[in-house]
This record gives structure tokens, C-alpha cells and sequence, in this order.
């Protein structure tokens, strides 16, 4: 496929923000080639993913601490908080992140903010990115944003980064671009992670699944 | 996590060894070996129930621990009140390594840790994972060093800064207060009134 330009940041961050106020819940931050019911079970088949990644163990007095990064309108940040994780969820678009807010329980918390320039005050159990860094164009940004999502994590912590888990990278639209496996190798690595491997959503043949990472140095 | 759960969430193909002396309730172990933790053998996972959470009844359980042996103490403390000075003394007096905590949802016992003594480090199980542990590299000790050093300061600016936190820990001092002065009026009382009974049936006559 040809793509004569795609999108700069400032571009990207407004292109996404109007598609959360257009859009309703499922089909903002989902695939629109997808029907809503379609939507529905492409987010559950995702939930069901995340928990055999992240396990089924859980404290409500004691929660494990996870970062959503990229969470639209909170679909997966309220899922996971209401297994009894405490979730930060972070976006860029102020949109979606005010409407997470309005509807945010005690185990949530939202802000605006992308990948590459969220810094809290403490590390996470598990960072998650569903569906975001292949809508990073540049490059330079998605290299800044998978190192800064791994400074995040504690040691013996989980990275799930989704993308399509192919040999080489791809462009697929203005708003789309695949990278290579290999990509995510070179920069954890050098990060103290090790590839547990690549698991695949399994939806109606979508390529797209988590790289699977542990913080082990 | 029920009493329950505790064991086949930790457990990576150990034998069982139940050293529990029948003190926890619905651990549902099956027909395990069972004895003091003085008989546990390399390669067991003992099953420990504490009395108290104080260094030395700790630090004394766990010294039963032999090479070789993993265990998991249960631990009589809500999660909320784990007394962590005395229970991280009586891991590091005992000699042996933490591997894993984890928060119990019974009446009695809040806390589950589990510990290893062996010859090197035990890998060390991400919380509430249900993955296998890492066995620690220099790195990675460096790593742990780092997220304690620098994590530690930022805990500690967040509890000072966090209105609730600061104005619970002040009303729970003023209550602790209040309540030591109100157990030595009460002992005050009690003792005058023994005093006054004693001296009652020292005037009493026998027979009156």
C-alpha cells in the first residue's frame, strides 16, 4: 500500500482526540471494520488475554499496581480495576481522559499524558499498551515511548506491548505502522527484560497480539 | 487469597510437608506429610502457622527451616498492621531468604510469607504473578537496591503529603493516647476497689 504522508505527533494526538468525541465507547479506540457486537468481543477476547498474561491472583487490600498506557476510554483500566488492580490509565487525548475521570472508581486514576512523557512518582507491577505504538508514526517517538514504558516497571514486572508480532516493520496507513519484533528485542534488552515470547489475540485473524517482556535485570 | 489458595499458588513441584501442627483452619492440604519443621527435607515446602509476629518467636519458627527446605508462614497480623521491622528482623536473624508475600483473607491469618534457605539466592516471585521467579543477578540486586533507595523517598513524600494519610496517623495517635489514659484510670479503679474489698473481709469476723 502506498501512503503519500502520515501523521506527525500533533497531528496523531488531535486525529485520535476527535475520533473519541465521534465515536461511542467500543469503536474509538476499536476497529472500525468491526460491527459493535464485533467490537464487544474483541475487547473481552483482549480482557481474557491480559488476565492469562497478568494472572488471576488479586488483593483488594493489597493491589497490584498497573499502568494502561494509551487507555482511550477506559475499557480495559475499569476491567482491570475491577479484578482489584489499581490502575493509572494514561492518553492523549483530553477528551477520552475526562470522560475515564467522570466515571472513574477508587481504584482508577487518569491523566493526560503521552507514552514517552509519563513519569509517576513509583513503578508498576504491569505496563500494558493495547493497540497504541502502532499508531505511532515517528519513529524517534516510538523508541522514546517503549524505553520510558520500561524504566516504569519494578523488577520482576511484566511489559505487554501490543503490535503485530511479524519479521519486519510495516506501514500500513497514515495512522498505522507495524514494527518488527526484532525492534522491541533491541531496545528491552538493553533494559534488563527478557522476551517471554508473543501472543497473538486470536481474533478473526488479526495478526496483532501482546510482545510479552519480564524485567529480570 | 484464601487460606486455601496460599500453597498451590507458590508451590512449583515441592513436596508438601504440613508443619502447621493442625493451628490453621481449612488449608485443605490432603493427605501430605505432616511433623515438626525440624523433619522437613530439601526439596519440601513446609507449611508454617506463627503464634505471634514478634522477632524472636519468628526468627525461631523459621530457624527450623534446613537447607534446601522452602516454607510458607502464616502469619497471625492483618495486612493492613504487618509489623514489618520485627517480621524483616526475624527473616534476616533466621538466615533465610524472603521469596514471596502475600496478603490471606482468613480470620486469624492475614499474611502469608514464603522463605528459602539455601546455599545461593532463591528466585524471587513477582507479586501476585503466578509466574516462577528470577534468581537474582548482580544486576538485577543493584536494580532492587535502586528501587528501594529511590522508590523509598518518594513513599515517603507521598505518605507525608497525602492529607488523609497524615490526619488518620494524628487521630490514631490522640486515640492511642486517650486509651492509655483511660486503662490507668481503669486500673486505678480496680485497685482501689480491691484494696477496699481486701480491707472489707480483713474487718470481717469469722462467723459474723
Amino acid at each position: 500500500m502506498s501512503v503519500d504522508k502520515t501523521l506527525a505527533l500533533p497531528e496523531a494526538i488531535d486525529f485520535w482526540d476527535k475520533r473519541h468525541q465521534a465515536q461511542g465507547e467500543l469503536l474509538s479506540g476499536g476497529d472500525l471494520s468491526f460491527d459493535h457486537a464485533g467490537n464487544e468481543i474483541f475487547y473481552a477476547l483482549r480482557i481474557g488475554r491480559l488476565i492469562d498474561l497478568i494472572g488471576d491472583a488479586s488483593s483488594v487490600n493489597a493491589p497490584k499496581r498497573i499502568l494502561d498506557a494509551g487507555c482511550g476510554k477506559g475499557v480495559f483500566s475499569r476491567a482491570m480495576a475491577s479484578f482489584g488492580h489499581q490502575v493509572d490509565g494514561i492518553d492523549s487525548s483530553e477528551h477520552a481522559i475526562e470522560l475515564c475521570t467522570e466515571r472513574a472508581g477508587s481504584k482508577e486514576h487518569y491523566a493526560v499524558s503521552t507514552l514517552d512523557a509519563w513519569h509517576p512518582a513509583y513503578l508498576y507491577d504491569v505496563v500494558y499498551s493495547v493497540d497504541v505504538l502502532f499508531h505511532i508514526m515517528d519513529d524517534s517517538v516510538w523508541e522514546d515511548s517503549v524505553r520510558n514504558l520500561a524504566t516504569l516497571v519494578t523488577w520482576g514486572g511484566l511489559l505487554l506491548l501490543a503490535d503485530h508480532g511479524g519479521a519486519e516493520d510495516h506501514l500500513w496507513s497514515k495512522y498505522q505502522r507495524t514494527r518488527a519484533s526484532q525492534r522491541y528485542d533491541e531496545v528491552l534488552t538493553r533494559y534488563g527484560f527478557h522476551r517471554e515470547g508473543f501472543q497473538v489475540y486470536g481474533f478473526r485473524g488479526t495478526p496483532a497480539g501482546f510482545h510479552i517482556f519480564t524485567k529480570v535485570d | 487469597m484464601r487460606v486455601f489458595e496460599v500453597v498451590p499458588a507458590i508451590n512449583d513441584g515441592r513436596r508438601v510437608y504440613d508443619a502447621s501442627l493442625g493451628a490453621i483452619e481449612g488449608l485443605r492440604l490432603g493427605d501430605v506429610a505432616a511433623g515438626s519443621i525440624n523433619e522437613a527435607v530439601s526439596g519440601d515446602l513446609a507449611v508454617l502457622a506463627a503464634t505471634a509476629v514478634d522477632t524472636e518467636s519468628l526468627a525461631s519458627l523459621l530457624g527450623g527451616v534446613s537447607t534446601g527446605v522452602w516454607a510458607v508462614a502464616f502469619l497471625p497480623t492483618s495486612v493492613f498492621d504487618i509489623p514489618v521491622g520485627p517480621v524483616v528482623e526475624a527473616l534476616q536473624q533466621s538466615g533465610v531468604q524472603a521469596v514471596d508475600a502475600l496478603p490471606v483473607e482468613d480470620r486469624r491469618y492475614g499474611v502469608a510469607v514464603v522463605v528459602a534457605r539455601e546455599d545461593g539466592w532463591a528466585p524471587i516471585t513477582p507479586y501476585l504473578s503466578g509466574r516462577k521467579g528470577e534468581v537474582p543477578s548482580e544486576q538485577a540486586i543493584r536494580r532492587v537496591i535502586a528501587e528501594r533507595v529511590i522508590g523509598g523517598l518518594s513513599g515517603r513524600t507521598n505518605r507525608a503529603a497525602d492529607p488523609n494519610v497524615a490526619g488518620l496517623e494524628a487521630r490514631v495517635q490522640q486515640l492511642e493516647g486517650e486509651l492509655k489514659t483511660t486503662q490507668k484510670r481503669l486500673n486505678g479503679i480496680l485497685d482501689s476497689r480491691a484494696y477496699g474489698l481486701a480491707k472489707k473481709i480483713a474487718a470481717m469476723k469469722p462467723g459474723s
